[in-house]
């Protein structure tokens, strides 16, 4: 439902600003910033979880994944950020023995650090863990975000607009967070049409950190679908997304196209070893 | 891209025709802009060039009006309520520096720049007060920008009419500041005050108890259990603000909703209460809060706990409006304080009026949709209004009382 009413919500911001000639973002009493920190950058690294499906435990399997994480930091150097992303699917004791293993490398934060839905496994990692802990991406609205708050487990939020019910909500996340002096790093996986709608959330709240920004990611983003206007920085900074409205603009015959392609979806299913279904 | 005209034109109307098809009064509303009388309707660059460049503080009686003006032409207004009117009209004045030059569509931005400017004053009264003046003209002057009410900015309008008292059908019964005594006659008297509230707005109205921070703890308890009998919508400020344990024991005790608020300033202040579960209603008040922006926040974070919102307002009818157009774009939302007396006879022009059963119309725009008539206000400021400090909080004993 939520993503539904989040492609609903982003059409509507879009006429809107379109409507009253300005880019969204001043809609919403922005820009409150000049420019936007992203990644990945030259400044600024991810590292997944290796072997997504395959945690084991293991002295090498926790080995593996640390030296990922200090060549990242080797890549970026001191004034760099590297973050880690443990996807929920590294196993509670396991990832706080990693988080141990972890800390002459300064970490950002240390994303999804478990599985949504019971709050008592973030508690234990809280206690456990001296990294700060993001989290959000599967979290869908104000009320699914605020027992984070309330608990004092999560020190970064990191809502995906089109996740939680778009521009309209994702807002609102971001007023939760401030009164919690919790920053915002949107997780963002989607086509320029979604990077462009949260930028735009972020040009205009207070309290923000980074943003996930995959322009060139086929995946998410086919080539020539969505076009928005964008200039990366040596620091790592992108400007503020142009108007009006969004200011993306959509190839409709490349649309067309596209969508008459036979669609290829496949299911995840992610599996561990013994063939049994993994978290990830 | 396409602008708004360009918009229209691919639809094949024109301005005259939008009624026509469907759209409401607020959209010919925002057509406003191309309107030769709103000079934003001249403005080419409403986004790099448009610049904050003067402030007017002006004190009159006991509110302070800003006004704020831009160097294309189009002005905002907002208005400062509950500080000793020359004081804040010399912060205004200081605080402008902050202000001065900027553009005035930032409204977060600049909130920011004025609540962070002084690490050791941000969140005092005397800061969010004044700073919800200035919250107000920006609203107005960008609203008037975009051709639109407020509200649109806000992404509203939520309802089509906003409920309001009082009214004959939704009364309130205050209980300060009056000497306390904890008697039962006196536990009697308020009891009374109650019945007769509702015997007058009958089964289908609204009677609100304004304990007003005035009833000690235990007397408080005492009144509750006696005028349950009555149904009331809730006990307003029942503690005086400070230590969330008091509130947590009178919740305990009292089975009747709770309303705090009107002194919570922030969406810090606020937090406390709801995460703590004592306040069932916020009565948040604009012109305490920061403005619009502000009491928009803490409208959210009542939402997260699912607590309305039920707006404190006794301010002149420009502030009434800016609070209103925040109640017209927010879902969770209960009742709306307002006083027409208020204002001074002819001072403020306002845009919406309230029907015979209690509901405001939505505020019309752009902007605020406010017209302050500057003569009169002018002939205001010049009539003495020495400062003012309450001094109704007093025990029968001489001792000084909360109220």
């Amino acid at each position: 439902m939520v993503h539904s009413i989040a492609a609903i919500d982003i059409a509507l911001w879009d006429l809107a600003g379109k409507l009253w000639n300005v880019p969204v973002y001043r809609l919403m009493g922005g820009p409150t910033r000049d420019r936007i920190r992203v990644y990945h950058t030259d400044k600024a690294k991810k590292v997944p979880p290796h072997g997504i499906y395959k945690h084991s435990g293991t002295p090498a399997d926790i080995d593996h994944m640390v030296k990922a994480i200090a060549r990242a930091r080797e890549q970026v150097g001191p004034d760099g950020a590297v973050m880690f992303d443990a996807h929920s699917a590294v196993p509670p004791a396991t990832l706080i023995q990693l988080a141990a293993a972890l800390k002459p490398y300064d970490l950002l934060f240390l994303e999804e650090p478990a599985v949504p839905g019971n709050i008592e496994v973030f508690k234990r990692l809280k206690q456990h863990i001296n990294i700060p802990l993001a989290t959000g991406e599967r979290d869908r609205t104000i009320w699914g975000v605020i027992p984070y708050l309330q608990e004092g487990v999560i020190d970064i939020l990191q809502p995906d607009c089109n996740h939680t019910g778009g521009i309209s909500q994702m807002r609102k996340i971001a007023v939760l967070a401030e009164a919690y002096h919790v920053p915002i790093a949107p997780h963002c996986t989607a086509t320029f049409l979604g990077i462009a709608a949260s930028l735009h959330v972020v040009s205009s709240i207070p309290l923000f950190l980074i943003h996930e920004f995959y322009p060139k990611n086929a995946g998410f983003n086919v080539p020539g679908l969505t076009r928005m206007d964008f200039k990366l920085d040596k620091q790592g900074y992108i400007g503020l997304p142009p108007g009006p409205g969004l200011g993306v603009e959509v190839d409709e015959k490349l649309l067309e196209q596209e969508s008459k392609k036979p669609q290829s979806y496949r299911w995840p299913g992610a599996k561990l070893k013994d063939g049994s279904i993994a978290d990830y | 891209m396409k602008n708004r005209r360009e918009c229209l034109a691919s639809l094949g109307i024109a301005a005259g025709s939008l009624a026509g098809l469907g759209f409401g009064p607020s959209m010919n509303q925002a057509m406003g802009a191309q309107d030769k009388k709103n000079p934003a309707a001249n403005v080419a660059d409403k986004t790099a060039t448009i610049k904050i460049t003067k402030l007017t503080a002006t004190p009159m009686q006991r509110k302070v009006f800003l006004k704020l003006e831009t160097n294309q032409g189009v002005t905002g207004w907002g208005e400062i309520d509950q500080l000793e009117t020359r004081t804040a009209a010399t912060l205004a004045r200081s605080l402008f520096e902050l202000l001065d030059g900027e553009n005035p569509t930032r409204i977060e931005y600049l909130w920011q720049k004025v609540y962070r400017s002084h690490r050791d004053m941000r969140g005092g009264p005397f800061m969010t007060h004044t700073l919800a003046g200035f919250d107000m003209a920006l609203w107005d002057i960008t609203g008037k920008l975009w051709g639109v009410p407020v509200y649109r900015l806000l992404g509203g309008p939520t309802r089509d009419k906003v409920l309001m008292y009082p009214t004959p059908k939704a009364t309130k019964v205050g209980a300060g500041p009056s000497p306390f005594a904890g008697t039962p006659q006196q536990i009697q008297q308020h009891v009374k005050n109650i019945e007769n509230a509702r015997k007058r707005v009958g089964p289908d109205g609204m009677v609100m108890f304004d304990a007003h921070c005035a009833l000690p703890p235990p007397f408080l308890i005492q009144l509750a259990a006696a005028i349950k009998p009555y149904n009331v919508l809730y006990i307003e400020e029942p503690a005086v603000p400070g230590n969330i344990e008091v509130f947590k024991r009178l919740k305990q005790h009292i089975p009747i909703p709770l309303a705090v608020g009107e002194q919570a300033r922030t969406i810090w202040d606020v937090i406390g209460y709801l995460q703590a579960g004592v306040a069932d209603i916020l009565q948040i008040d604009c012109a305490h809060t920061g403005g619009i922006s502000q009491l928009r926040k803490i409208a959210t974070l009542g939402e997260a706990y699912q607590v309305p919102l039920s707006p404190h307002c006794v301010t002149t009818d420009l502030g009434a409006t800016a609070s209103l157009h925040v109640s017209a774009a927010i879902p969770l939302f209960l009742i709306h304080e307002y006083y027409a007396s208020i204002s001074p006879r002819g001072l403020v022009k306002k845009n919406w009026s309230i029907d015979k059963e209690g509901y405001a119309s939505l505020p019309e725009g752009p902007g605020l949709g406010c017209v302050v008539d500057e003569a009169v206000l002018a002939k205001l400021a010049k009539t003495p209004s020495p400062p003012e400090w309450p001094t109704r909080g007093r025990l029968p004993d001489g001792s000084i009382s909360d109220y």
